[in-house]
């Protein structure tokens, strides 16, 4: 995907230290990224409409959704964008704790075109993003 | 002729006395037997009473068109009837209050239509299941008699309701402690992957700056993070198990198959341990979850393969017997063999017993959660000679 600018990822997670994991993980990483965080679903919905806060956001290329979180959790997000025919072509990755049956046959039927689950140690979860580097931003076209 | 005359007298009143005497004898005989057949009768009469009367909670009552009752007898009258006053020759109005003639006459009177019925009611402080049935007249079809016989189920229905009740709390109980166990290893993996990562983050990124001790402290954080690692998978495994879904999932299983699979799924093991693994040909077919009874297999042979530390090559059997009810069957090792005093314990969850076996302390709980779902017992014996027999039964119900 070789484009003059960073890839622009959105990662929807409420906890802080995942967030500095992620921030972590990708700056390890050698494809040039650029990581919003918002903190919940609501907000999440404000970055991809560009409102409120988020009014002067850019598309992103790639979303990485967690499903629990307060106030909007993630199957709501996948339940709105997957209705939204302008959101609906963004690439968006479940990344959560949750391994339950339920919640990776819910995403599918949804909007997600990959589920996750988040790894026990930090040098798994860098090889996680590793290997989503080699597959969604080197390997994979997605609309840009 | 007054001789002549004399004695034709003589002879008619003899010829009359003997008939008389004849005819009294008859007379004498007819009534010792109506006295003997009176007395049969009675007896007769006595007998069925005392039946009818000893019968355990039973009342039995016959009665006439006219609803009449012609025999009455058996708990019901003994208890609720005042002493001395009969039920026989009295009619249903006459002798049960006005709420229950009430309930009971209707079926007292389609007896006569022919019409058996059967219903449950419930008098005062006490339950009967009261059936009412129509006596035919000998080769005709005219309803003689009716019959109704009160069979008190009071300590039934309240035995059945008590255990309805128990095992509906023990159900609810049950779920409760798997969904606890479901949302208490979901909530606490976030944290603990958090713990583990900074800590490899530590390590990594400061490196430098940490001193040796340093280094240990977050080894151990590792090493922590690890085992509850694993006790959270575990306990997320146990209560996965649900006996409902597995319940819905019983079918015919061959044993063969299963045990073949489950020791495919053991191959690497059974490879790097050079175990042998043999079963005999004649195995049942049971109703059984196939996925469960595979896991109830794989884990008993893998601990038999797994906590052989004798140094020996492991060697497990497995064979089946059927009982009376059930089928039994036997998995024997050569290793170690357990201590009687630990026999029991080592169903419990994690129950660990050899540290230098890695394990998950979940294992056998699981086998005791199948065997419990599929109605069978589980236990473990340690022959005197050595080794371990882990012996678990499954009901036959229609199996072979």
């Amino acid at each position: 995907m070789p484009t003059g600018r960073p890839v622009r990822i959105l990662l929807v997670e409420d906890h802080p230290a995942d967030v500095a994991l992620a921030r972590k993980a990708f700056a390890r990483i050698a494809t040039p990224v650029q990581l919003h965080v918002v903190l919940d679903g609501l907000e999440a919905m404000q970055f991809l409409h560009r409102t409120g806060r988020h009014a002067n956001a850019e598309r992103p290329d790639l979303v990485f959704l967690d499903l629990n979180m307060p106030r909007m959790d993630g199957r709501e997000v996948l339940r709105e964008v997957d209705a939204d025919l302008t959101l609906r072509s963004i690439p968006v990755i479940v990344l959560t704790t949750s391994a339950a049956d339920v919640d990776v046959n819910m995403a599918y039927s949804l909007c997600a075109n990959s589920y996750l689950t988040k790894p026990v140690t930090f040098d798994e979860f860098l090889k996680l993003v590793q290997l989503i580097e080699l597959y969604w931003l080197q390997t994979a076209l997605i609309p840009r | 002729m007054i001789w002549f005359t004399l004695t034709c007298l003589v002879s008619v009143s003899a010829g009359l006395a003997y008939w008389l005497w004849r005819a009294d004898q008859r007379v004498q005989r007819l009534l010792e037997q109506a006295q003997l057949d009176m007395l049969e009768r009675r007896r007769a009469e006595n007998r069925y009473h005392f039946l009818i009367r000893n019968l355990p909670n039973t009342t039995v009552c016959m009665f006439d068109r006219n609803l009449r009752h012609i025999i009455a007898d058996g708990e019901l009258v003994t208890t609720t009837i005042p002493p001395g006053r009969e039920m026989e020759g009295l009619t249903p109005e006459q002798v049960f209050p006005k709420d229950v003639v009430d309930i009971l006459l209707p079926f007292y009177k389609a007896v006569f239509q022919g019409k058996p019925s059967r219903t449950e009611q419930h008098f005062r402080t006490r339950t009967y299941r009261i059936t009412f049935l129509p006596m035919f007249e000998a080769g005709a079809d005219t309803v003689e008699l009716g019959t109704a016989v009160f069979l008190d189920v009071t300590e039934e229905r309240a035995t059945v309701t008590a255990l309805r009740d128990q095992t509906h709390d023990l159900e609810r109980s049950n779920r409760d402690l798997e969904q606890f166990a479901h949302v208490a290893s979901h909530e606490l993996k976030s944290p603990l992957r958090r713990i583990g990562s900074f800590a490899d983050l530590l390590q990594s990124e400061f490196d430098a700056v940490l001193t040796p001790e340093g280094r240990q402290y977050i080894q151990h954080i590792g090493e922590g993070v690890q085992s509850l690692r694993q006790v959270i998978e575990s306990l997320l495994t146990y209560s996965r198990v649900q006996p409902e879904q597995a319940r819905a999932r019983m079918v015919r299983v061959e044993m063969q198959t299963v045990i073949r699979e489950a020791v495919r799924d053991l191959a690497l093991l059974i490879h790097e341990r050079r175990a042998r693994v043999s079963i005999t040909p004649s195995l049942p077919t049971l109703t059984a979850d196939p996925i469960l009874l595979r896991q109830l297999l794989g884990n008993l042979i893998a601990n038999a393969i797994k906590f052989n530390t004798t140094g020996k090559r492991p060697l497990v059997r497995i064979e089946a017997t059927r009982q009376l009810l059930y089928w039994e069957v036997r998995v024997t090792d050569n290793g170690p063999g357990i201590p009687a005093n630990l026999q029991d314990k080592v169903f419990g969850m994690f129950q660990r017993f050899d540290s230098r076996v890695e394990g998950s302390g979940i294992g056998l709980a699981l086998c005791k959660k199948i065997v419990g779902i599929h109605r069978g017992k589980i236990w473990c014996e340690s022959p005197s000679e050595g080794g371990t027999v882990f012996v678990f039964t499954v009901p036959a119900g229609q199996s072979r």
